[in-house]
């Protein structure tokens, strides 16, 4: 306990230099702006801005990127209160209530109290990031190769079952990016596979550009499909939190930030998932239901401080098992191998001032979004009327050099333009992006702990359900599977 | 039914789609080479990982394609019945997916960046603008983005993150 305050107050003086701070600002307020602007969310500004700070040093780079998470899951309360359109897909619960106060002309109370859940959640998460990950990093030394395996397949069966509106087609992406996992040479014999004597496919498909083009150009495609309506931005008032909405509701803010940084651990699942769960615990718990979706100020608070705390929370498992809490975390964790960390159980053994790092530019992130909602929220949701046709060319552009940047070649960008595509057509059929990114992420842990522990045994599957951690992970698959196909079968028997 | 691409129809066609491309992934896994000479055992085959991961999306896909199947019954239509749901890709998704095609598929890396970008900028925009504008107005509008865009990202990606350019 004394050790890691000691780490963190060492991180916080290791990052308090002018040069760092600027960084910090300026990344917040890169991450506020995409978020804010419809059709862009974290996972893709995440994406963008991996491939701009490849040069950095690890902690610079690191810190933007972190600070553009924040940033952006916050920004998208901006647009889901102002135009009733989720900046990004955590703030759609926010609409419901923000908008709502908005109408009602308290646009300036709605935002401030986003900017009050969103720095109070992220604060609770940042409070489980620092006491949470030492303990999980213990917990995940015990882990060996059955129970990394179980958890990979976890990650991809949750996020298929928890991000669409249809699981079936969630496990069916998430098995796909298993899949695309698997392209190039595989671990034991460099046998190419599915390359086709393709040398550039040989080396695999690079995360990145696939990301990039999964969340970057399939969501421009998607949000170039309707033509913008003229932007109509509900005036505000001041945009200062009362402390009376704190005090009132300070019940709600603890649950909701419990909840976000609990959805935020489970492997795969993410901000919006973690937003509409506090919305609902929230809306069970009030003793004001009548007014959730009528510009509930608690309904608000619930939804930002629940999205918010889920951004440390997704983080938790990348630091102590390298398994992504969510799609932004899954670049995340991307950035950190390309500048050379390594996440996982061995973190609080080989690294353990990383973890305290993490939690001290979450808090330079909290700072920033902090200043932006009160200061420059005026000036912000000017961005809001940049009219579609002059973002969307540019954010193409950053795309493709954002691909080629990666390794200096033109196959990212024909990667990034592929994924671009088929992501754009998946969606468009229905089938979520999370789990295809969980599945391309967690394909090469699945394969190689699969291989390993089949070995270990000598082809004996027993080990993978009598091993204590196994079991249970491997329980929690079969559950969730077995309850979603048996409430399939409800739904079918009942529309028949 | 939903609408969009979401269809009983798609489940049945993307299903169809699903289980073929799966059944084409275990053919592919198993006539990779099985390095029995060097010891090899099933589980550590290349076609191992590979051959479950499809025979998955084979079963998915079927799942899928028998729900497609119960659903178009359910709802009295055969499955190749025409459903009133707009296209996946409109005039407007054509359009991008065409520019950026030809600007990151065909242009970049084959052309220099600076022009490339500029001519791709205006384009897009000149085209997406709004119709009512004048014309004039609206090439002007379009040439200013074209340059700010493609001198800025010219200049702060060279410079500023030390990138280099296709």
């Amino acid at each position: 306990m004394f050790d890691g305050i000691v780490l963190f107050g060492e991180s916080i003086a290791r990052f308090g230099t002018p040069e760092i701070i600027f960084y910090a600002l300026l990344s917040s307020l890169v991450g506020v702006i995409m978020g804010a602007l419809p059709g862009l969310t974290a996972t893709m500004a995440l994406a963008l801005m991996t491939t701009l700070t490849l040069k950095l040093p690890p902690s610079q780079a690191l810190l933007i990127l972190i600070c553009t998470y924040v940033g952006s899951i916050y920004g998208g309360s901006r647009s889901a209160i102002l135009l009733n359109i989720p900046g990004t897909p955590a703030s759609a619960a926010s609409c419901l209530d923000g908008y709502a106060l908005a109408r009602q002309g308290m646009a300036g109370r709605a935002m401030g109290i986003a900017t009050t859940g969103s720095v109070l959640g992220t604060l609770i998460g940042m409070f489980f990031l620092a006491g949470f990950t030492p303990i999980l990093g213990g917990l995940a030394l015990k882990f060996g190769a059955y129970e990394f395996f179980w958890l990979a397949l976890f990650g991809v069966i949750i996020a298929g079952t928890l991000t669409g509106d249809d699981p079936l087609k969630g496990w069916i992406a998430g098995i796909a990016g298993l899949f695309i996992a698997g392209i190039g040479q595989e671990p034991q014999y460099a046998y190419e596979r599915f390359s086709w004597g393709v040398r550039d496919l040989a080396g695999g498909i690079q995360l990145v550009p696939a990301l990039v083009g999964a969340f970057g150009f399939a969501e421009l495609l998607t949000a170039m499909k309707e033509r913008q309506a003229p932007v109509k931005i509900s005036p505000f008032d001041t945009v200062i939190p009362k402390l009376r909405d704190i005090t009132k509701y300070w019940r709600t803010i603890i649950r909701s930030g419990l909840i976000g940084t609990g959805v935020g651990i489970v492997p795969g699942v993410g901000e919006d998932v973690a937003a509409w769960s506090s919305y609902a615990a929230a809306k069970r718990a009030s003793q004001e239901k009548e007014q959730f979706g009528k510009g509930s100020v608690e309904g608000l608070m619930a939804a930002e401080t629940g999205d918010n705390a889920c951004v440390p929370g997704a983080i938790i498992p990348v630091l102590t098992l390298a398994i992504p809490g969510s799609a932004p975390a899954a670049v995340l964790m991307a950035a950190m191998i390309i500048h050379g960390v390594k996440p996982g159980p061995l973190i609080m053994v080989e690294n353990p001032s990383f973890v305290y790092d993490v939690v001290a530019m979450m808090l330079f992130a909290t700072i920033g979004i902090l200043i932006y909602g009160l200061v420059l929220t005026k000036a912000l949701v000017q961005v809001l009327r940049v009219p579609q046709h002059y973002i969307v060319p540019i954010i193409f552009v950053l795309c493709a050099v954002g691909s080629f940047a990666i390794a200096g070649r033109l196959f990212d960008v024909y990667v990034m333009l592929a994924f671009g595509i088929i992501g754009f057509f998946l969606r468009s059929f229905g089938y979520p992006m999370a789990p295809l990114v969980l599945g391309i992420v967690l394909g090469d842990l699945l394969e190689k702990n699969l291989r390993r522990a089949l070995v270990l045994s000598d082809g004996d599957l027993t080990p993978f359900f009598t091993r204590p951690i196994s079991a249970t992970v491997a329980a929690l698959i079969f559950a969730t599977i077995g309850f979603k196909v048996y409430s399939l079968y409800r739904q079918g028997k009942v529309s028949a | 039914m939903s609408e969009g691409g979401k269809t009983a129809r798609s489940d049945l066609l993307g299903g169809a789609g699903w289980a073929g491309f799966g059944l084409l992934i275990v053919t592919e896994a198993l006539r990779m080479d099985r390095f029995t000479s060097m010891g090899a055992t099933l589980y550590t085959m290349p076609g191992f990982v590979p051959g479950i991961i499809g025979s998955l999306i084979t079963l998915l896909g079927a799942v899928l394609m028998l729900r497609g199947w119960q659903r178009s019954r359910a709802e009295g239509k055969s499955p190749d019945a025409s459903t009133s749901t707009e296209p996946v890709v409109n005039r407007r998704v054509g359009f991008t997916l065409a520019l950026s095609l030809v600007y990151a598929g065909a242009l970049l890396g084959r052309a220099p960046f600076w022009l490339v970008t500029g001519l791709f900028v205006v384009a897009f925009t000149w085209l997406f603008a709004p119709e009512g504008q004048p014309a004039a107005r609206r090439l002007v509008a379009a040439v200013i983005a074209g340059i700010v865009t493609s001198a800025v990202v010219t200049v702060v990606f060279q410079h500023v993150f030390l990138v280099r350019l296709p």
